[in-house]
């Protein structure tokens, strides 16, 4: 039987992960308008939540966070062609990263490590991502 | 109340390591001037004043100056755990020095994104704490968590290397005189932290103290040869641990104060109903718990070694015992009891424990008697002979119990003192500038 107990082995990468499924929605489009600045998802979102404070991350904040919008709503579209969605999504945060984080990977050729773990979050938190996506494209934060 | 007994696996914590968000230059204070005018100023960047700044920055709060003579965020702090070797906080992942209520990467997630460079028993301890359990935090990740409230409250920004000197009352506005100038602070709280506590003059020990003979805080360089350690709580252990870890002998001088406990602080005064009651008891029964509590105290993880180096004989613990005087020159020093027996060393090392930092200077006129008999507004912390100064940290455990050395003490007392800011600034403050808090 497999278990998706916390281990004290866990991946890093699974890790780090099941911290990303639980940030904010806005966290998580700001990390993807960044994520090509650092390949180490851990350094990016330690980054990401000192930019909701200071309001800066290399640029301002509200336009990483159009530009995370934006770039969510261009890779959905891979992401729907590879059958991304059509993946159920495990109640449990381990069992869904562990489903998800495979298949979002292939999905997006070429992408940053930081880029596939916070796309991988934005899938699992598709509804509210699309919905924070919207408001942040018509300039709210 | 469950007993929380931790193994010597816990003393393995690697220390040094750069986790994610580890950056030196976060904790310096800014090099620069002061301004004439602020609307509060914090003595003191220890974790108390750390807790007060982030507390104060998420109620809107940011025209705030740090004031500290180290140059740095928890200097004081690093440079005392390091002078010790410890390589692990006492406290549990539910302290952390952060905000109350906010939405703050926490402590414990800060772990788990350096899981990584984890040991497989730091994780232990992370799954511990995410069960609910106590798991102790390793240095390094407290260190690099630090580092990370530093930036995102722009900590070092509003940080001057600097003493706070005295403060006294002008008009509805504090004036606080400081080694950098005066500036004038709608409010001024201390969070000046504890001072390591004197040798009895008894002792007569030599002035100045030859490299033999050495406060716990000083140096973390091991004595070459036999040691003789004095005191019973955390510091000694860690210094008898260094000794005995490096292969040398240890004579362990427990004093009649003092007695070794494998006990912490009651878990309970961390709680609101302990905060509770504490808040309910007369002004002895206060005295009397923070007596009780401040009792030095040794974590079990400690017992296997001393135990068994003190069953080999290269650990000799002296209960009970009291010191008559201490001698010492740069080759060597000696231990004379009250019995009139020598201890002949190579090195004493005093873990003679601390007690909190001596506000009357500053508070001149405003404390009568003793620093301990301030009287504080227990849902304020605002002295009541000084309106507009606030006690955090180590100073303000006559309102807020125990627990107000600790972490989570600190981010209870920022809690009460930022709301209390906060709330008198809403008109109290006539003499501010428009604009200002």
């Amino acid at each position: 039987m497999t278990t998706t107990w916390m281990a004290v082995d866990a991946d890093t990468g699974e890790e780090t992960g099941i911290v990303l499924l639980a940030l904010d929605t806005g966290r998580l489009l700001v990390g993807l308008g960044a994520a090509a600045m650092l390949s180490s998802v851990s350094e990016l979102a330690i980054l990401v939540e000192e930019a909701e404070h200071t309001g800066v991350l290399g640029r301002p904040y509200d336009s990483l966070l159009t530009h995370g919008a934006h770039m969510w709503t261009s890779m959905r579209k891979a992401l729907d062609n590879c059958g991304v969605f059509a993946l159920k999504r495990p109640g449990d945060p381990r069992g869904a990263w562990r489903r998800l984080h495979p298949a979002v990977d292939p999905a997006l050729p070429g992408a940053a490590r930081s880029t596939v773990a916070l796309a991988t979050a934005c899938v699992y938190r598709r509804e509210q991502v699309d919905d924070h996506s919207r408001r942040a494209m018509n300039g709210y934060r | 109340m469950t007993t929380f007994i931790p193994g010597p696996e816990l003393l393995g914590s690697p220390r040094g390591r750069r986790l994610p968000g580890w950056d030196a230059a976060s904790l310096l204070l800014a090099n620069r001037s002061l301004d004439d005018e602020t609307d509060v100023l914090v003595a003191g960047a220890g974790p108390a004043g750390l807790a007060a700044v982030t507390a104060l920055w998420h109620l809107g709060v940011r025209d705030v100056v740090v004031l500290d003579p180290s140059g740095r965020i928890c200097g004081t702090f690093f440079d005392r755990v390091n002078a010790l070797s410890q390589s692990v906080l006492r406290s549990p992942y539910e302290h952390h020095p952060g905000a109350e209520g906010h939405r703050d990467c926490e402590l414990l997630d800060h772990a788990r994104l350096s899981w990584e460079q984890l040991t497989d028993v730091e994780r232990h301890q992370v799954r511990m704490a995410q069960s609910g359990q106590r798991g102790v935090v390793p240095l390094d990740v407290f260190e690099a968590f630090v580092m990370h409230l530093a930036r995102a409250h722009q900590v070092a920004d509003r940080g001057r290397t600097g003493r706070l000197l005295s403060i006294q009352r002008s008009g509805t506005a504090l004036l606080a005189e400081t080694t950098l100038g005066s500036v004038r602070a709608g409010a001024v709280v201390l969070a000046m932290g504890e001072q390591p506590s004197e040798a009895p003059a008894r002792w007569n020990l030599p002035n100045p103290l030859p490299a033999t003979i050495r406060h716990w805080h000083t140096s973390a360089d091991p004595v070459l040869g036999p040691a003789v350690v004095v005191g019973s709580g955390l510091s000694a252990a860690h210094l008898i641990a260094r000794q005995l870890q490096q292969g040398g002998t240890v004579t362990w001088v427990q004093r009649r104060s003092e007695r070794y406990q494998c006990a912490d602080v009651n878990a309970s005064f961390f709680r609101p109903e302990g905060r509770a009651h504490f808040s309910r008891a007369t002004r002895d029964g206060r005295a009397a718990l923070l007596r009780q509590h401040r009792q030095p105290s040794i974590m079990f993880e400690f017992r296997p070694l001393l135990q068994s180096a003190e069953r080999d004989g290269r650990l000799r613990v002296l209960r009970n015992t009291e010191i008559a005087g201490i001698t010492g020159d740069a080759e060597r020093a000696e231990l004379t009891l009250e019995d009139g027996s020598r201890i002949p060393a190579r090195g004493v090392l005093l873990a003679l424990g601390t007690s909190p930092a001596d506000v009357s200077e500053v508070l001149g006129h405003a404390c009568q008697g003793s620093p301990a008999d301030l009287d504080v507004n227990d849902a304020t912390l605002e002295l009541t002979a000084m309106p507009g100064v606030f006690l955090t940290g180590a100073q303000a455990a006559k309102a807020v119990g125990p627990a107000s050395r600790n972490l989570d003490g600190h981010r209870v007392a920022a809690q009460r003192i930022s709301r209390a800011i906060v709330a008198a600034s809403a008109g109290h403050r006539p003499e501010r500038t428009a604009g200002q808090l």
